[in-house]
């Protein structure tokens, strides 16, 4: 099978399961940004909001983001992260995609001319021009399928480095944020996560992404925050909570207790270091294949 | 230990202990291990008797969804909201207990 195929990632429809329970929803328990990745805790009474704005300004300072022309964010979501990118990094053009109508409809609403959406897979997307910088925050966990072959499943993340190193421009940056597997496996995850909360979706290691990435992106930065995420999942299931009685409204009591047992295993896996929160930089390397010796 | 763990629908915490509405009265160090004791016996399909409270959860088999099911029960049955991960900060009876009891006497949620 071939890296490009899109059906050896997760299906639109097995997203949508998961991301298309309407915005109302997760504006209930997630930050005003409706940022649906790790936060980046920098003290002990950072708040939500501000931990997730910490996030996207680490990834913006690793990738030296001020002032450039143009901007690629892979599995956008809400898009809050490309109004940042605008309003506080000077950026002229950001280009989100995501699989997801309601984000669309979402970022639209923002009406700002410098943010272009489109509901696109990466592997189909073809840019109207080069990027300067890529980011893909929580999409490599989707990239992959469970029960494809290893050698299916470098080629995905192989795929998905060749590709970005296409976009780039000379001295482009992409940063990518991954849950990976820690001191775990497929096999040992709980079935409940496969099935219930994130179907047809597969977790990379940090050797996946080291490997794949070979030749094409030099590593500037790799931290693993699994207990930021854990803090994270921490809040938002705080929120749901406290939000119960509208988001039952919502979408029901059997959603609610799934999002809830969903978000308390996570705590566990990361708690555990079951699970990992890989956050890297990488500066792309203008002519793989050509050391200069 | 590798036992399964197989949880009923309806949860031990409603089947094996005698639940109260949450958010009542202090439980005693002595009612919480017992507590926990019978909902172990419960899993393991044992007399309470038979429960070695000083293994670790783990050594029972119990894995993160079984951790999740005990959490949910233990909140509903104390009226403290817990953390997930309080199972594997805190393995054995013992010292579950001693956190539970911790907890009740300083400002439960």
């Amino acid at each position: 099978m071939k890296a490009a195929d899109a059906s050896l990632g997760a299906s639109i429809q097995a997203l949508e399961y998961h991301y298309n329970l309407g915005n109302e929803f997760y504006e209930l328990w997630l930050d005003k940004s409706l940022s649906y990745t790790s936060a980046l805790y920098e003290g002990p009474d950072d708040t939500l909001e501000e931990a997730q704005n910490h996030k996207v300004d680490y990834h913006y300072r690793q990738t030296h983001v001020e002032g450039v022309e143009r901007i690629l964010d892979v599995g956008c979501g809400w898009g809050g992260q490309l109004q940042r990118a605008t309003r506080h990094y000077g950026v002229k053009h950001a280009v989100g995609l995501t699989l997801n109508q309601p984000h669309v409809d979402w970022i639209r609403k923002f009406d700002n001319p410098r943010i272009e959406v489109r509901l696109e897979n990466w592997r189909d997307h073809r840019p109207d021009a080069p990027y300067d910088r890529i980011y893909a925050w929580g999409v490599l966990e989707h990239a992959a399928r469970p029960g494809i072959s290893d050698a299916d499943k470098r080629g995905v993340y192989e795929h998905f480095f060749e590709l970005c190193h296409r976009w780039l421009k000379p001295g482009g940056w992409l940063s990518v944020q991954t849950i990976t597997y820690e001191n775990a496996q497929r096999s040992d995850l709980n079935k409940f996560i496969e099935q219930e909360i994130f179907p047809e979706s597969d977790l990379p290691s940090q050797i996946d992404i080291v490997c794949a990435r070979d030749r094409l992106f030099e590593i500037t930065r790799l931290r693993n925050d699994r207990e930021h995420y854990e803090r994270t999942l921490r809040e938002w299931r705080r929120r749901l909570r406290a939000n119960a009685d509208a988001a039952q409204r919502l979408v029901g009591k059997d959603v609610i207790a799934r999002y809830e047992k969903y978000l308390s295993l996570f705590m566990i896996g990361f708690h555990t270091g079951t699970m990992n929160l890989s956050r890297f930089a990488f500066r792309r390397i203008d002519r793989p294949g050509h050391p200069m010796l | 230990m590798t036992t399964n763990v197989s949880i009923k629908s309806d949860g031990p915490g409603t089947g094996a202990t005698s639940a109260t509405p949450a958010g009542t009265s202090r439980r005693s160090r002595e009612e919480i291990q017992q507590w926990l004791t019978e909902y172990l016996a419960f899993l393991l399909d044992e007399k309470p008797e038979a429960v070695n409270i000083q293994a670790s959860f783990d050594n029972y088999g119990m894995d993160s969804a079984a951790a999740v099911s005990l959490v949910a029960d233990l909140e509903d049955w104390t009226g403290i909201e817990l953390d997930p991960t309080i199972v594997y900060d805190y393995p054995t009876v013992p010292k579950l207990t001693d956190y539970l009891v911790d907890r009740q006497a300083h400002g439960a949620t």
